[in-house]
Formats: structure tokens, C-alpha cells, sequence
């Protein structure tokens, strides 16, 4: 990369006062020659295989056409996001479904490992920690292909183990992939059954670089455990719960496209047909790449549009924002 | 101001570095479909296929086909789930397939011809070329032809499964039915019930409790079969389009006649004789329950799924149930019926470069008519050589212990494997025809198949999807009560109607009166 | 310390609360490991599965004589680690100069690399790329495509940025630059993170398949997800697992998934405990003394 060439050009077209200014930012990338010597292999990575590709972004207002490539194609404008807003009867019970789903799993899916890492923070036996770091993970191993097979057998309103849990405490007997009324739910408390534990690794990460020096202050003063919790722990990982909130952020239109595809049926369709899943059974009919690329890139736009959001709200508090 | 340098600098470089690299992308489609005919060295001919992928290329089926024909193969292996994406960026880049044995629609074949990708060949081309395979498919359906015709073109040779032409039939626990006093399966829709409820109440596997149904349903995916056989009783399939009395083509889910099942179909639910997670069974759960002797009943099996070593027949025998075949139900008309898929299959599609390349597209036919046709070819490709790699045991070919058929390359090359009539005598035992025989060719049987079987309708590429999740959930609620048969019913009649059934309906009846005249 | 009355209750609770959690998540692999070991009867029977009540080894069996479940198994293993290595290292590059406050345009470069998280060319472009650089059925493209995870890059930077300055002052005054600053400063001040993101990227190594459906034709490159997915959702290879009688594989359908799927995740579940001792508390404490 050759940063004084192209800044030369570009001051020299714009700033009279040229030489200072050209001069101060040649020295501040100077001072950082190696932090830069680090970067630049990163950034052409990106340059190739994130930037490069950008071209087929076009899709989305093209109709993909194979004999003639993508840059052949026709452009047919905005023809697909019409389709998409006003001409599929449904979609705006679809984006709510999406939304709604999506809601359900940051309120109760994102603070639910924050949470268990809390607790497992507590356990005073190492080695019983271990088990249960250990443990609570496997779940995040296996595909809702077969977690969706496992789940029809344990919810089971007449032989499911669950169920029969419900009944001794003398309620009734729940179907839970069946009535749509429970079918959310059972979709956020199941997610939160697989990826809770892994969810747990990068807190714990994050709770293993407090410095002990910190509680062993705090308990002189004669703060209680729940008072440490409040006072440390929990400042210390805030900019790791505030990172991947941001993060989380983006993902508002991804509802969980894998788990129910394989959860929901025609009986739950009115509860938890996402976009992915409309597209997905739209799609199903021919080779749909530019509907594709137009979903991607109005997903991708809400997303990207809620990160710079929540971002600029998380930094306003005061807290360290992405950028 | 001042941070405006580094930014341009970087923008310029990322800029350029982008630019060259999607700029090679772009060209890269220009050279589609290479087609090379040179005469002194022999033509190379691709062949690509989404289900049994060889291990290596110059294995011994290939080989065999290459010395035969005098041809080079080049294979292209597709995964079965991921074909479409594969085959996607394969033509995005000019390198289409000459042979394109993948399991495409008849969607996807439109979609296809339309972009020029596939080529047409004229059917009396193909006759002249494959006499006997297409003596042999016309045997089998005389319609053989219009799953390939789109603009009055053909689109491929077309390839028939007579399998698919025999009904769905339902199927018992013989014990059970043996424990409530039958000693044959139910034979119209009054007996039915009254198997099935003593299935539900009558406790027939003797355990003392009630933990059994009368049956479950597919209600979960593929809802084509959900109860096909009760909606057959009343002539019906509610995801098949048929002629009605005044000689206009009906969509079934609209019709009375599935108006009647549905109702009949709450009864049993509300009565309990039917699972009430039918709603969240598929096919193997349905397999499941039957085996686990929960439900005594089941009809998403076809007869060589009963069959002792199909997909219900042989874990029945391994759990000893004594699975029981049924015939189709009589109906309230007094006639039987049985609901199937038919034996039309989509094409096999060739790419487009063959249009114009006359000696490899006559080639080629040659070479599908040996693998399909001769008896030589037939074995050789799908089950490889005689005395190494299978055994002909009572004229049956067996594989033999240890044979890896994917590093021998059996049955990619050849895409009418198990499809072709003359050829039924290398996989069905005498045995087993005579099981087919017997439970599918029944006297007075009406097999009810989608009169727009496997037809090219440009209405409901557009509003299938929107339809069909709509029909599932009235459906679903009509059964389980949460919507009633009559007000309810109509009302998803109309919105059915408006919702693009009408535009299906219309295109339908053009398409059948075409036919007609 | 003494722990007081009320923390025994709450660790005694807690534990409670461990072990049921425990006892829930350990079923969905108690359950396929019961599949798999069990007879086709037994394996379809609908219910709880904790131990088969007829056991069988047939299903194990079949799919560990298998040669191309180990060539896949080669190849994963070569992609994971050789891949995870190469991109903690290289993320590690981008993430320290993009956590130090004084790189100019920091807040720049680090936008140009959050907008990639959102916006990307798709399946065909990409394809083009791949076969541009030459990297169709080779390895390499187990690697460079996806040596970077955004996400993780983002992650890592802010651990970076968390790490206290003085550290790194002090590194300076001994005339140490920034590459040295990072290898031997940064970097093993951050072993728990570093394990973290390892885990990640190296699951997510060993999960991927479809780069190697999309970019592999040659069976002896591909990777052990390839075949579990033809095992698991298509049941495709299931006709040729062996040349016994086809009906008797068939029958063991069940097993035969369970036991390729057991085979395909019990590796990685095996590492985790040897990544687990960076998460143990107090590793910064240390090096801050010291």
C-alpha cells in the first residue's frame, strides 16, 4: 500500500495549505510503519474476498439471467423488492413473524449466557465448574435436523418426558410444536437449550481477565458476593456484553431459519413463517438468485442501518462503540 | 480534511484491486458451452449427475461406455442436496453439462429453456434414435411426452416411473386386527372407522393401557399423502387438479368432495381415533408409531414399501408385526379409490450446445438407448461386471461382498436406472411382482392422479407457494376443529380462488381442452 | 474467607441448579449415542433413549471401516488446524493495529471492515474469485477464503483494547516496536481470548462443508462433513455403505446416522477441555506484577 502518493494527489486537489498537511499525515503513518506493516495484508485480504465480489450486489435489481452472467443481465430495476412488499399476500404477517421471533430471542436468548457464565463464576469447585462448562456446550453440536427429531420425542403431548413432568404437577399436557400459541416459545427456550453453554465461552473468557487483586480489595471493605458481582463483575464485562449487543443487533431479521425449517408445520405457519422460509419455499421453484440477492440486501440494510444505531446509542451512554 | 488522504489512498487501492478481480468474473461467461466435434480424436461427452457420485474418474463403467463408443467421458458430480448451487455457478461460468441427469422440475425446465440453457430435441429424433426405450415408456404412460413439451418444444427424453403409477395403499397391524376380530382388513370407509376405533378404545396390543390410535397422518411435511387414503374414498386428492362432473377442470381442495372428507376426518379426531400429533408426524414418524405400537394403521406406503424389504416392510418384520396390506377403500359412490403420483416424470435435459451439434446429440441417444434398452448395457452400467463385481443369482442381480460401487462408477452413467418396464425383471424377484400384482392391480380400482400431472403451468410457478402453505393450514384447522367445514370452508374456497387458484384454474382448463382437441 | 451461612445455601442451590442443567443438556448425545449402538427395531422405537435395550455394534461397525470417512477425516482435521492457526494469526494482525487509539483513520479502517459483516457479492462472484485465483480443487481453499472472520476480528480488537497501556509504554521505552509489542506482549496477555476465538474458528472449520461442495470434485480432498451430509440428510451413500444384503443397511439407517454423526462431533467435543484452563480466573494478574 502506498499511502503518500495517492494523499499527495488527493491534497493537492483540495487543501491549499498542502505541504504541512500532507507532511503531518505521512509522519503519523510513519510513526505507525509497523502497525501498518501488520494491516495491509489484512486489508488486501479483504479488498479480494469481501470487496471484490461486491459487483453481484447488482442481482438484486437484475433478472438473473445464466447464459449472460451477471453483468448481461437485464436490469429490471426495483421488480423484485415490489414483488417482495406488495405483491406476496403475506408479507407483512412474514416480517412481523420475523421480527417478533427475532425480539423473543434477543430478550431472552442474549442475556441467557451472560447469565449462566455469571453463575458458573460462582461455583467454588474448580473441577465442578469444569464439568459444567464442559457439559452444557454439547447441545451446540448437533443440527436442528437432528435436535428437531430429539425435540418431537421429548415434547411429545402423550409419551414426551416433558409433558409428563407437566402432568404431575397436575397441569395439562402442552403440545408444544403443535399449537401455535406455544410455538415461539418453544422456539426461543429451545435455542437457548442449544447455545446457551457455548454462548457462555466468551464471557467466561472475559471474566477470567478480572484482575483477583480487585475482589480481594472489595472484600476487605466488606462487600458481599452479590455486591462484588454488581460493583466488578459485571462493569468489568460490560464492554464485552455492549460488543456483542451491537453485534447481536445486526442479526434482526435472522429469526433462525435452520431451526424452523425443521420445527414448524402447516399448523404453525401463521406463527413462524420468517422470510427466510418464505423465500426459502418460494424460491424452492426455480433458480431464484436475484429474489435471493434482493432479500440479502434489504435484510443486510436493516441490519446494517440498526448496528449504526445501536452503535451511536451504546456510545452516547458512554460506552465503547464498534467505531 | 486532513483525514481525507489516507481515506482516497485506501479507497483507490481497494477500488482497483476489486475492479481487476471482478472484471476477470465478468468475461468469464463469454465462453459458454465449448462444443468440440473434431473428427480424428473421439468426442468428449459430459455427463453430469446429483446421485451416485464415482470415486474416481477412468473407473470401469466409464471405460467400458468410452470403448463401446469411441467417446472421452467427463464426469461432473453433483451432491444430491446441493445440485441446484453447484449446477448454478457451473453455468454462470460456460461450462454446461452435455448430459444433465439431475432431479430437475418441470419448474426448473422452464426456467432453463427460457434461458437458454437446455437444448430441445425433436421427438421423432429421439424415436429414430431410441426405438424400444421409447416403445417402452409409451407402454407405461402414452403421455409420456408432455412432462418435456413447454412452447411446443421438446425438451429431453422423457423418463417414466411406473411405480409411480400404483396407488398409495393403507396398511394394518395384522395382530391387531386379528385381537379387535377381523380377519381382513377393512374394505370401505364404515369399517374403517370401526377398526379404527376399536384400535383406539379396544386396547389391541393387550398392555392393559390406552396408549393406541387408530392412525396418524402426514400432516408435517409432504401433505399430498396426509390421509390420501380417506380423501381417495371420496375420489378426491385435495393437491391434485381433476375433472369435474360438468366437464371443467377442479382444483381438489376446493371440491365437496373434500369438503365431505374433512368433515369425516374431524369426526375422527374429535372422536379420538385419530393421533392428534398427526399435525407434527412425517414419514417417519408415521413408521415410527406403527412399529412402536402406537397407531395400527398407516397409508403414505406404496406396495413396495410394504413390500419385506421396504421401507415399512422390513422393520415390521424385524419387530414382528405382521404388517398387513389393505386395499383401497370404497368410497360413499360405491366405486374404489386410490390416490397416486403418477408415472410421468421431469425429462432428462441436455445442454444447449447439443442443438447444434448433430453427431454427438445422435451420439448420445445411441449411447442412452444401450444403457437403457440392451440387456448388456443395462447391467454393465448399473451393476458392473458379471462374476466380479455381481452375481446373477435366479436372474437377479446381486452385488457381491466388498464391491464399493462408487470406485466402480455403477449407476451414474446411467440415468434410467429402475425407469425402464423391460427391465423390471432385474430388480423386482418373481415374488415380488406377483406382491405388486396382487395389492395394485385390483378389479373396479379408480387411481386418481393429478390431471396436471408433471405439466408446465407458468400460474402456479408464480402461486404455488402462497397457495399450498394457505391449503395446509385451513386443512390442519378443519381437522383438528379449529375451523369448521362450512363457513369456513367456503371462506377458504374464495380466498383461495383470489389468491391466484382462479389464474391456476384457468390456465388448467386451457391446457386440458388442448388436449382434448 | 469464611463463607458465610447464606452463600453454603446458595452454592448448594447453584449446584443443584448445575447438575439439572447438566442432566438437560447432556440427553440429545446420550440419545444418539443410544441410537447408534442399538438394532433397527430398537433404534426406531419411539421414546427416551439412555441405553439401547438391544444393543448392536453393526452401525460403528460399517461406518469406521469406511476408507473415505477417514480420508475426510484427514482433511478436516488438516483444514481445522492448520486453518485456525493461520487465522488467529492473521486476525490478531488486524485486530491490534485496529485497537490502538492513535492509528490514523482508525475509526475508518475499522468501518470498512464491519461493512463486509453486512453486505457481500454472493454465491456467483465469489465462485469467479475462487476460480480465479487458481484455488479449485486444491486445499488452500479450505484456508485463505476464510481466514478471517469479522466478528471475531471485532471481538479480539476489543480485548486488545482493554489490555492497560502502561504495559505497552513501558515495552516501548525498552525500544520494543509494535510487532514485538504484540507477539510478546499482547497476544499472551490474551490466552483466553485467543482460546475462545480458536474454538470458534476451529469449530467452524470442522463443521463447514459447503465451500467444500462448491469448490472440491476431488474425492480425496474432501472433508468428513461431505459425508455426514450425505449420511445424515440424504441417506444417499447408505446403498453403498457395504454390499451386504441392501435391505439389512437399510434397517440400520438409524444407527448408521447416529453412529457417523457421533463419530463427526465427538473430536472437537474432546479438545474443549484442553482449551478450558485459559478460562480459568486471574491469568492477567501475572504478567501485571511481574
Amino acid at each position: 500500500m502506498n499511502p503518500v502518493t495517492s494523499s499527495e494527489f488527493d491534497g493537492s486537489a483540495t487543501v491549499p495549505k498542502k505541504p504541512s498537511k500532507i507532511s503531518k499525515t505521512w509522519k503519523e503513518y510513519k510513526k505507525c510503519r509497523y502497525l501498518f506493516l501488520l494491516l495491509t495484508p489484512v486489508l488486501i485480504w479483504y479488498a479480494v474476498f469481501a470487496y471484490a465480489p461486491l459487483y453481484g450486489i447488482q442481482l438484486a435489481f437484475k433478472d438473473f439471467r445464466i447464459m449472460d452472467g451477471i453483468w448481461g443481465s437485464p436490469w429490471v430495476g426495483f421488480k423484485h423488492f415490489e414483488f417482495l412488499f406488495f405483491h406476496s399476500p403475506d408479507f407483512f404477517k412474514i416480517l412481523r413473524n420475523t421480527v417478533v421471533i427475532s425480539f423473543y430471542h434477543i430478550i431472552f436468548g442474549f442475556p441467557a449466557p451472560i447469565i449462566l457464565a455469571l453463575l458458573i463464576n460462582e461455583i467454588r469447585s474448580t473441577k465442578f465448574k469444569k464439568i459444567t462448562q464442559s457439559l452444557t456446550y454439547l447441545p451446540h453440536f448437533f443440527s436442528w435436523v437432528i435436535l428437531s427429531g430429539i425435540l418431537l420425542t421429548l415434547l411429545s403431548p402423550s409419551t414426551g418426558v416433558v409433558n409428563y413432568l407437566i402432568q404431575l404437577l397436575g397441569l395439562e399436557p402442552v403440545y408444544f410444536l403443535g399449537d401455535p400459541n406455544y410455538f415461539r416459545f418453544t422456539l426461543v427456550t429451545s435455542a437457548i437449550w442449544k447455545e446457551i453453554g457455548w454462548g457462555t465461552i466468551i464471557y467466561l473468557a472475559a471474566l477470567s481477565g478480572i484482575s483477583p487483586d480487585l475482589y480481594e480489595a472489595a472484600v476487605m471493605d466488606g462487600a458481599s458476593r452479590w455486591k462484588q458481582t454488581l460493583k466488578i463483575t459485571l462493569p468489568s464485562i460490560l464492554p464485552v456484553v455492549v460488543l456483542m449487543f451491537i453485534l447481536r443487533t445486526g442479526g434482526i431479521l435472522d429469526a433462525g431459519f435452520d431451526q424452523i425449517l425443521n420445527l414448524y408445520s402447516p399448523a404453525t405457519y401463521e406463527v413462524a413463517d420468517i422470510l427466510d422460509t418464505y423465500v426459502y419455499r418460494v424460491g424452492l421453484q426455480n433458480f431464484q438468485f436475484s429474489l435471493t440477492t434482493a432479500v440479502g440486501l434489504f435484510k443486510n440494510l436493516v441490519a446494517f442501518a440498526l448496528v449504526l444505531l445501536t452503535n451511536f446509542v451504546a456510545k452516547r451512554l458512554g460506552q465503547e462503540g464498534l467505531f | 480534511m486532513r483525514k481525507k488522504t489516507g481515506l482516497t489512498a485506501t479507497l483507490a487501492v481497494l477500488l482497483t484491486v476489486s475492479t481487476l478481480l471482478s472484471g476477470c468474473g465478468g468475461s468469464e461467461s463469454d465462453e459458454a458451452g465449448g462444443s468440440s466435434s473434431d473428427p480424428a480424436s473421439p468426442m468428449t461427452i459430459t455427463i453430469a449427475n446429483n446421485w451416485n457420485a464415482p470415486e474416481a474418474d477412468n473407473n470401469f463403467v466409464q471405460k467400458y461406455l468410452e470403448e463401446k463408443f469411441d467417446i472421452k467421458i467427463k464426469n461432473v458430480k453433483f451432491e444430491t442436496e446441493t445440485w441446484k448451487e453447484q449446477l448454478g455457478v457451473l453455468l454462470a461460468s460456460g461450462d454446461i453439462p452435455d448430459i444433465l441427469a439431475v432431479d430437475g422440475t418441470v419448474g426448473d425446465m422452464v426456467q432453463w429453456a427460457d434461458q437458454g440453457v437446455i437444448a430441445n430435441i425433436s421427438a421423432d429424433e429421439i424415436k429414430q434414435y431410441m426405438p424400444k426405450y421409447t416403445a417402452d415408456i409409451e407402454s407405461v404412460d402414452p403421455e409420456a411426452w408432455a412432462a418435456g413439451s413447454y412452447n411446443d418444444k421438446n425438451w429431453g427424453v422423457p423418463k417414466v416411473w411406473s411405480n409411480g403409477a400404483t396407488g398409495f395403499l393403507p396398511a394394518y397391524n395384522g395382530q391387531w386386527l386379528t385381537a379387535i376380530g377381523y380377519d381382513q382388513p377393512p374394505k370401505n370407509l364404515e369399517e374403517l372407522e370401526d377398526v379404527l376405533t376399536k384400535f383406539t378404545f379396544e386396547d389391541p396390543d393387550g398392555n392393559g393401557k390406552k396408549d393406541t390410535y387408530g392412525m396418524t397422518g402426514r400432516g408435517k411435511d409432504a401433505q399430498t399423502q396426509m390421509f390420501n387414503s380417506i380423501f381417495a374414498a371420496y375420489g378426491v386428492n385435495p393437491y391434485q387438479f381433476k375433472l369435474g362432473a360438468d366437464g371443467k377442470v377442479e382444483y381438489g381442495a376446493t371440491t365437496e368432495e373434500a369438503r365431505s372428507a374433512l368433515k369425516l376426518l374431524n369426526k375422527w379426531y374429535k372422536a379420538g381415533i385419530i393421533d392428534p400429533e398427526f399435525i407434527t408426524d412425517g414419514n417417519g414418524e408415521i413408521q415410527t408409531k406403527f412399529i412402536s405400537l402406537r397407531t395400527g394403521m398407516f397409508d403414505t406406503g406404496m406396495w413396495h414399501h410394504l413390500y419385506a424389504d421396504g421401507y415399512f416392510g422390513l422393520v415390521a418384520a424385524d419387530k414382528g408385526i405382521d404388517l398387513v396390506p389393505g386395499s383401497p377403500l370404497t368410497g360413499p359412490d360405491g366405486n374404489r379409490y386410490a390416490m397416486a403420483n403418477g408415472a410421468l416424470q421431469p425429462p432428462l435435459f441436455f445442454g444447449v450446445q447439443l442443438e447444434k451439434d448433430d453427431a454427438k446429440r445422435q451420439k448420445i441417444l445411441e449411447l442412452l438407448e444401450y444403457v437403457a434398452t440392451d440387456d448388456t448395457g443395462y447391467l454393465t452400467t448399473l451393476f458392473g461386471k458379471e462374476g466380479e463385481t455381481y452375481d446373477l443369482q435366479d436372474g437377479l442381480p446381486v452385488l457381491k461382498d466388498g464391491v464399493n460401487a462408487a470406485e466402480w462408477g455403477l449407476s451414474f452413467y446411467n440415468p434410467f436406472g429402475g425407469k425402464v418396464s423391460a427391465m423390471e425383471k432385474y430388480h423386482f424377484s418373481p415374488e415380488k411382482i406377483e406382491f405388486r400384482d396382487t395389492y395394485t392391480n385390483i378389479e373396479g380400482l379408480n387411481v386418481l392422479t393429478d390431471l396436471m400431472q408433471s405439466t408446465v403451468m407458468s400460474s402456479k410457478a408464480q402461486y404455488e407457494a402462497i397457495l399450498t402453505t394457505l391449503q395446509a393450514q385451513y386443512y390442519i384447522k378443519a381437522i383438528t376443529g379449529e375451523a369448521d367445514t362450512y363457513k369456513d370452508f367456503d371462506d377458504f374456497k374464495a380466498q383461495w380462488i383470489n389468491s391466484g387458484g382462479q389464474a391456476e384454474l384457468d390456465e388448467a382448463q386451457a391446457i386440458y381442452e388442448a388436449r382434448q382437441s | 474467607m469464611k463463607p458465610t451461612r447464606g452463600s453454603r445455601i446458595f452454592q448448594a442451590f447453584l449446584i443443584l441448579f448445575m447438575i439439572l442443567l447438566c442432566i438437560v443438556m447432556l440427553y440429545p448425545f446420550v440419545h444418539m449415542l443410544s441410537i447408534s449402538l442399538s438394532t433397527p427395531a430398537e433404534s426406531l422405537r419411539a421414546g427416551i433413549h439412555l441405553f439401547p435395550r438391544e444393543v448392536s455394534f453393526y452401525a460403528w461397525e460399517r461406518v469406521l471401516t469406511r476408507d473415505d470417512i477417514w480420508i475426510g477425516f484427514g482433511n478436516s482435521v488438516f483444514r481445522t488446524v492448520i486453518g485456525t492457526i493461520c487465522s488467529i494469526v492473521f486476525m490478531s494482525m488486524g485486530a491490534y493495529p485496529l485497537s490502538r487509539k492513535y492509528l490514523p483513520h482508525r475509526s475508518f479502517f475499522t468501518m470498512l471492515i464491519v461493512f463486509t459483516m453486512f453486505f457481500s457479492g454472493g454465491l456467483i462472484p465469489t465462485y469467479f474469485l475462487i476460480k480465479n485465483l487458481g484455488l479449485i480443487d486444491t486445499r488452500l481453499v479450505y484456508i485463505i477464503p476464510g481466514l478471517i472472520s469479522t466478528f471475531s476480528l471485532l471481538i479480539l480488537r476489543n480485548f486488545f483494547q482493554a489490555i492497560p497501556e502502561e504495559l505497552e509504554d513501558s515495552s516501548k521505552i525498552d525500544g520494543a516496536n509494535d510487532l514485538q509489542i504484540l507477539f510478546r506482549i499482547i497476544m499472551p496477555l490474551s490466552l483466553p481470548v485467543l482460546a475462545t476465538l480458536s474454538l470458534w474458528s476451529a469449530v467452524a472449520h470442522w463443521n463447514a462443508w459447503f465451500d467444500a461442495v462448491l469448490y472440491i470434485q476431488d474425492p480425496h480432498k474432501q472433508v468428513l462433513t461431505t459425508f455426514l451430509r450425505r449420511v445424515v440428510i440424504t441417506g444417499e451413500d447408505l446403498s453403498i455403505f457395504s454390499s451386504d444384503a441392501q435391505s439389512t443397511v437399510l434397517g440400520y439407517a438409524e444407527p448408521i446416522k447416529a453412529a457417523t454423526l457421533m463419530f463427526t462431533a465427538l473430536p472437537i467435543i474432546v479438545v474443549y477441555p484442553f482449551l478450558q484452563k485459559y478460562f480459568v480466573q486471574g491469568t492477567m494478574v501475572g504478567s501485571l506484577k511481574g
